[in-house]
């Protein structure tokens, strides 16, 4: 493998599905031949312009053909956390204008008088209102004033505003006023992206519709450009079929779809990469799985049931920027390669939230920074060699005495120990964080983390899992072929999938089935419209789904699988499945003579079958003999002897027994006394961990 | 690194591994209880917490968004609990309630639940929510016409709810027999009972990996460690007594008496501290005040405000401040004195007053911990039935409100209370799809921020129309004394509550309408306080000012005439006029008058101002 991470070569008459994943800190590549060759990459991402990281990621396929393009990209996110989006005006109903400003009045934490909530995403002057007003079914009470929203854009397009969203009250069961707004809108200003809530998730809430509405808005017009460069810059390299983009639902669309749905696009990486620990673990035979993804400056944490992801209907982008599309239940918190270490004023030790990036990064980059991170400690514990470290980022060379250095200086005096225990201090202090949320993700659910595995990837990820789940009591952790690719892998994985959702609200007692077939109709034209853009399959599946909740309860409701279609909700069975899910998540049922069930949603899940690409198995290894050198290991407390075994050596059905090393040119997995990693059929890592303690 | 340990040297990674476990577990807790309750008080409002606590009721940890209302009351809950119980048996649970002995009001209802290892007493855990019905004359049980508590709903000594492992049926059919739609409330007992015991399964998973005595010494460690700062801080301080007062609006059964009076004197003197509540009014005879336990929430509450990095509240910090109240008083009731009016009472009044004088003693300091006072509740309470489903409703309505101004910022605004901190605001289509209303507004209301060099966050509209008939309640606060400004700020604006305005059928309803009859088609106009400003509003940066009349809160005109700034509009919004501004300001801006109304400036306040030292 050669210095900048590549992996076999490109050459002229190889047909191969690419998938490139835009992190934070990197931009990973994965081109899978139609002979079975894999190729690698890995370039730092560049912010500025994270095209051009794509481009360089795809200079390493050589003159391969392309056939298949995916790609997951953090560019939504980064825009909102940055406020790096467009000038975006809202228009909403007369009255109302301070819905999304107001957001839902909560704050961080009780007692903090201090603490202000980020900016709101469009500026109250240009939040305008027109008259009209549906009551609470849709109906009329005051029509819509064309000419209010006439004078409205033009308001907003002499500002200078880019985009425009539109939300109303009550527009979640009837869309005639915004759908009409957005018909003046398209008169008025034709270059305006314009979208309205009702089209862009038709959801009851006022506050989350319209944000997820704004965030569509916020990223419409940088979407664009972004995704119109990338179309560009495939056009370049020969490419001539859909653009395929992840989204945060653990699915792909086109990037036709992601222009016009841009919210949608936000955590596209991170689902992908939850995907892609579901792929492998269902290739080593594992169905229940927590997914740990730990790169440079976070973690996300991720649970998986009998094989298949969990949803949550609400997730925020940020503090105050909920976005209400089904997504991949995930936490993602500050733990990562370069969170930093600190002492509090009084002495108290802390890791994260604060990250040191990938500029200056860790101290060891010796690009500047100064502050401890947990790659300084790995370093200080003897996990991550320099001389491994060189060939994951050719541009860096890791300096163990700054990393010494910056431990020593900051961290072990407040702590009255050495380096190594600091160190090791700080490692703790980091899964400390990683354990309390797998926690909040697995036992509040009723979930117990023993009856799970743990599939660990992201560069920084293999370095924690095993700690991890000693401390969790997991029993097996897996470590994927190529762990700081799994995200761009998961991308491989995917099928097209689009979530629909209509507002219905019946008893189940009195359900009425021409309200249901009236929504289902309405989700069928929908789907038909999908069908007829996503043209790149026409192997279509929709699953139908309903949310529903005791009538009264207002927060949540609970989503059941409908196999026969809306005339499952007519039955009994409906009910009692309802009951029972109830009991399991919340612990008790209210019996019908007490309260009616609710149907709240009609929900259609549409997937389009495109061929997954098959992971390949890693090529078999040469064998090299162990270097002998030492590491730190909670196991035995101190630094012991270890093996550092290069994984590109092992083959399947190799063992290597801890305490050791496993070192990669992307990844560094720790094996602890006491363990023994396998090598799988296809090159996964498994490791058996046994309560050492 | 040792970590075993001997009780007095846990290493410091421990205890930050086990600080942050403690207070995971109890956010935990609260997630489980508010996915898993029936109540929209609980689920949708929020008005709940989770804690954990020592073996000697000595309090270790809370979650980040529980109810500040509710946390300084737990310690005595666990004092009544032990003293009632005689002992405790594994797979004990109780219920508790009473706001005279370690409750807040009755509809606070708590699930205490003794955690063992090995045999022994460990510790506690203790699960709250305010349910949305106890009993009493009035749906919700909210009754502003109260004059004892007997008035407000079911009280609940600690009562044994499950007997080691077995449900006590009695203790179930005595509160079912007592409260509105019981087998709901049954769910919401269930999902606290729930919360409790994963705490206990949490908890007892640390004292599995790190050993009973490591866990238990960490939870006084951090105790010491919270001692040991906040006595630091206070050693910053200068000694001396510091004083403010505030007030209540009115006793609502003698419109016709003085206003009621909360008055504080905080004294420092070296590293204690002490707060004197002795001048402050007897309890009015409707519901206004709490007992002491709230009123202990209360005086944390205003502490934790200045000093946030102290986080999570604990005993380390509770044994450290002393409270001297009056039995009988407006913030020391006695039974049976009602309680339940102290949401929109006492409780706002006292939090403030206490950040006030906490705000004297930083201002030469660190004048970053002096603020302005914040929006009080007004807690609107609605019956009927649905006009179209016919199916009944009670709900309550609240408004969040003006943040009062920073000494070096503007209040937020849209922030709920400082005794709900937690909570969350209600989805106005959820609303209207339960109740018989239609909303008309939720915009702020631009005159409502508290004036100042700093100003108050602005308080919100959010009136309505009844679309069937209703009944209404009301429970409220600060119409006319209204939340303070510091330092020549001027104070908030008013909580209004307006029946059919601008018509010839106009009624001011005001904070304690009780039983109004609504018809469909009337109108309320229902708005809230900002926060009180900070420094002379002539004082504002004029660019600040061009900002909020950009920004559409307040007009030009009020620009010049509270501000003395004098601007233009341009194609951006609005520029500052900087001649006609130093003019106006030179010139012509009377002072503002002195008072605790609206606009103008609370006689204390006024001198609370940053200083050098």
């Amino acid at each position: 493998m050669s210095g900048n991470g590549r992996e076999g070569p490109g050459n002229a008459d190889r047909v191969v599905a690419v998938a490139v994943d835009i992190g934070g800190t990197f931009t990973d590549l994965v081109a899978v031949g139609d002979d079975g060759e894999i190729i690698l990459a890995k370039q730092p991402s560049v912010p500025a312009n994270f095209l051009q990281g794509v481009d360089e990621a795809l200079g390493d396929l050589g003159a391969a053909a392309i056939v298949d393009f995916r790609h997951g990209t953090t560019v939504g996110t980064n825009a909102i956390i940055q406020r790096k989006g467009a000038r975006i005006g809202l228009i909403t109903t007369r009255g109302f204008r301070d819905i999304l400003h107001a957001a839902r009045a909560s704050r961080m934490d009780l007692y903090d008088s201090i603490w202000d909530p980020p900016p709101p995403l469009v500026a109250r002057r240009d939040i305008l209102t027109v008259t009209e007003r549906l009551d609470y079914l849709g109906r009329t009470v005051t029509p819509l004033d064309a000419g209010e929203v006439r004078e409205a854009i033009g308001v907003l397009r002499d500002r200078g505003v880019e985009a425009v969203a539109v939300c109303f009250l009550n527009s979640f069961v009837n869309p005639a006023h915004e759908l009409q707004a957005l018909e003046i809108i398209a008169g008025e200003a034709p270059e305006m992206f314009a979208c309205a809530s009702s089209k862009v998730v038709p959801e009851i809430r006022e506050f989350e519709r319209m944000s997820t509405t704004v965030v569509n808005a916020y990223l419409g017009p940088p979407m664009a450009t972004y995704l119109q460069g990338l179309d560009d810059l495939l056009a370049s390299h020969d490419y001539e079929g859909d653009v395929l983009i992840t989204h945060s639902g653990g699915g792909l669309m086109t990037s036709r779809a992601a222009t016009r749905i841009p919210a949608r696009v936000c955590q596209s990486g991170p689902a992908a990469g939850v995907m892609g620990g579901l792929a492998v673990a269902k290739r080593v035979g594992f169905d229940n799985v927590i997914t740990l993804d730990m790169g440079g400056t976070s973690a996300d944490i991720s649970v998986i049931v009998d094989g298949a992801p969990m949803f949550r209907s609400e997730w925020h982008a940020q503090f105050n920027v909920p976005i209400i599309f089904p997504a991949i239940d995930l936490v993602t918190i500050g733990a990562g390669g370069g969170t930093i270490a600190w002492v509090d004023p009084s002495g108290t030790p802390h890791s994260g939230p604060q990250s040191a990036g990938a500029d200056p990064g860790p101290a060891c980059y010796e690009r500047g920074g100064t502050e401890p991170t947990n790659t300084d400690a790995n370093v200080v514990l003897g996990r991550l060699r320099p001389q491994a470290f060189t060939g994951r980022r050719s541009d860096i060379t890791l300096g163990a005495a700054a990393a010494h250095e910056a431990i020593e200086r900051r961290i072990a005096p407040v702590l009255d120990c050495s380096v190594t225990d600091a160190a090791a201090g700080i490692i703790r202090l980091s899964n400390a964080s990683m354990l309390n949320a797998v926690r909040l993700m697995t036992v509040e659910r009723g979930y117990d983390p023993r009856d799970f595995s743990l599939v660990a990837f992201g560069g920084a990820g293999p370095l924690h899992a095993a700690d991890l789940a000693r401390e969790l009591r997991i029993p097996t952790v897996v470590i994927p072929t190529y762990p700081g690719l799994v995200s761009a892998m998961g991308a491989l994985q995917v099928m097209l999938r689009h979530d629909l959702v209509r507002p219905v609200f019946q008893l189940h007692s009195s359900v009425s089935r021409s309200v249901l077939e009236a929504a289902r109709a309405e989700l069928l034209a929908e789907i038909d419209e999908l069908r007829a853009s996503e043209t790149m399959t026409t192997d279509w599946k929709v699953n139908w789904r309903a949310d529903m909740r005791y009538y009264g309860q207002i927060s949540g409701y609970l989503t059941l699988d409908l196999p026969h279609g809306i005339d499952y909700l007519f039955g009994r069975d409906s009910l009692e499945r309802f009951q029972l899910e109830h009991q399991r998540e919340f612990g008790y049922v209210l019996t019908e003579d007490v309260t009616d069930v609710e149907i709240v949603n009609l929900r259609a899940v549409l997937v389009g079958d495109v061929d997954p690409v098959s992971l390949p198995a890693r090529p078999a290894g040469t064998p090299s003999p162990p270097e002998s050198g030492e590491a730190y290991f909670f196991e035995s407390g101190g630094v012991v002897p270890t093996a550092f075994v290069q994984r590109e050596g092992l083959s399947p059905g190799d063992v290597v027994a801890g305490p050791a090393i496993i070192e990669e040119w992307d990844s560094t997995t720790v094996v602890p006394p006491g363990v023994v990693a396998r090598v799988a059929p296809h090159g996964e890592l498994v490791m058996e961990i046994g309560e050492s303690r | 690194m040792s970590r075993v340990a001997d009780g007095k040297n846990i290493d410091p990674i421990t205890v930050e591994v086990l600080s942050s476990a403690f207070r995971a577990i109890c956010d935990e807790a609260s997630a489980l209880l508010a996915k898993g309750a029936y109540g929209a008080t609980i689920s949708e409002g929020h008005d709940h917490s989770g804690s954990l606590l020592t073996r000697e009721g000595r309090l270790v940890a809370h979650g980040r968004r529980d109810q500040a209302a509710h946390l300084g009351t737990f310690e005595e809950s666990i004092r009544t609990t032990i003293e009632h119980a005689g002992g405790f048996r594994e797979g004990d649970v109780f219920v508790f309630n009473d706001p005279y002995h370690g409750g807040t009001h009755q509809p606070d209802v708590k699930v205490i639940r003794p955690v063992f290892v090995d045999g022994s007493l460990f510790a506690f855990t203790i699960s709250c929510g305010h349910w949305a019905d106890v009993g009493g004359p009035i749906p919700g049980s909210f009754n502003p016409l109260a004059r004892e508590c007997f008035a407000e709903g079911l009280r609940i000594p600690p009562m044994l709810l499950v007997d080691q492992g077995r449900p006590v049926r009695s203790t179930f059919e005595i509160i079912k027999a007592n409260v509105r739609v019981p087998d709901e409330r049954m769910a919401d007992l269930h999902a606290q009972q729930r919360a409790a015991e994963l705490m206990e399964r949490r908890l007892l998973e640390y004292v599995a990996q790190f050993g009973a005595d490591v866990v238990e010494h960490t939870m006084y460690a951090l105790m010491d460690r919270s001692e040991v700062l906040l006595r630091e801080g206070i050693r910053e301080l200068p000694d001396g007594t510091y004083e403010f007062e505030d007030f209540g609006d009115c006793d609502v059964l003698h419109p016709d008496k003085p206003r009621i009076r909360v008055h504080v004197s905080m004294t420092i003197y070296g590293d204690q501290v002490s707060f004197d509540f002795s001048k402050s009014d007897p309890a009015p005879i409707s519901p206004f005040g709490f007992a002491r336990p709230a009123l202990l929430s209360s005086v944390y509450d205003g502490t934790m405000h200045c000093f946030p990095h102290l986080v999570p509240l604990n005993h380390g910090i509770t044994r450290s401040i002393e409270v001297v109240s009056v039995p009988g008083s407006c913030v020391d009731v006695l039974p049976p004195t009602p309680v339940l009016g102290f949401a929109s009472g006492a409780y706002e009044k006292v939090a403030a007053a206490v950040m006030a004088c906490w705000a004297q003693a930083f201002a030469t300091v660190d004048p970053t911990r002096m603020h302005a006072a914040t929006v009080n509740l007004a807690n609107l309470a609605l019956s009927g039935d649905h006009p179209e489903t016919g199916v009944p409703f009670v709900s309550y309505l609240w408004n969040e409100g003006g943040q009062g101004a920073r000494s070096y910022k503007d209040g937020n605004s849209f922030q709920l209370m400082i005794f709900i901190g937690g909570a969350t605001n209600q989805p106005i289509e959820v609303l209207e799809r339960l109740n018989a209303i239609r909303a008309l507004s939720c915009e702020a209301v631009g005159a409502s921020a508290g004036h100042g060099t700093y100003r108050g966050g602005f308080g919100i509209d959010r009136s309505f129309e009844a679309t069937g008939d209703m009944i209404l309640t009301m429970h409220g606060d600060r119409a006319e004394v209204t939340p303070f400004g510091l330092a020549g700020g001027c104070n908030g604006g008013g909580n209004v509550l307006v029946l059919n305005p601008g018509t010839e059928s106009e009624r001011w309803l005001g904070m304690h309408a009780v039983g109004e009859h609504i018809r469909k088609g009337d109108v309320l106009r229902y708005s809230s306080n900002g926060g009180g400003g900070f420094g002379p509003p002539r004082e504002r940066a004029p660019e600040a000012v061009a900002r909020d009349v950009t920004e559409g809160y307040f007009s030009a005109g009020l620009a010049a005439e509270i501000y003395g700034v004098a601007l233009t509009e341009t194609e951006s919004g609005y520029a500052v006029d900087k001649e006609a501004t130093a003019e106006l300001r030179a010139n012509g801006m009377d002072d503002l008058p002195e008072g605790y109304g609206p606009g103008e400036v609370h006689p204390m306040g006024r001198n609370v101002v940053p200083r050098t030292a």
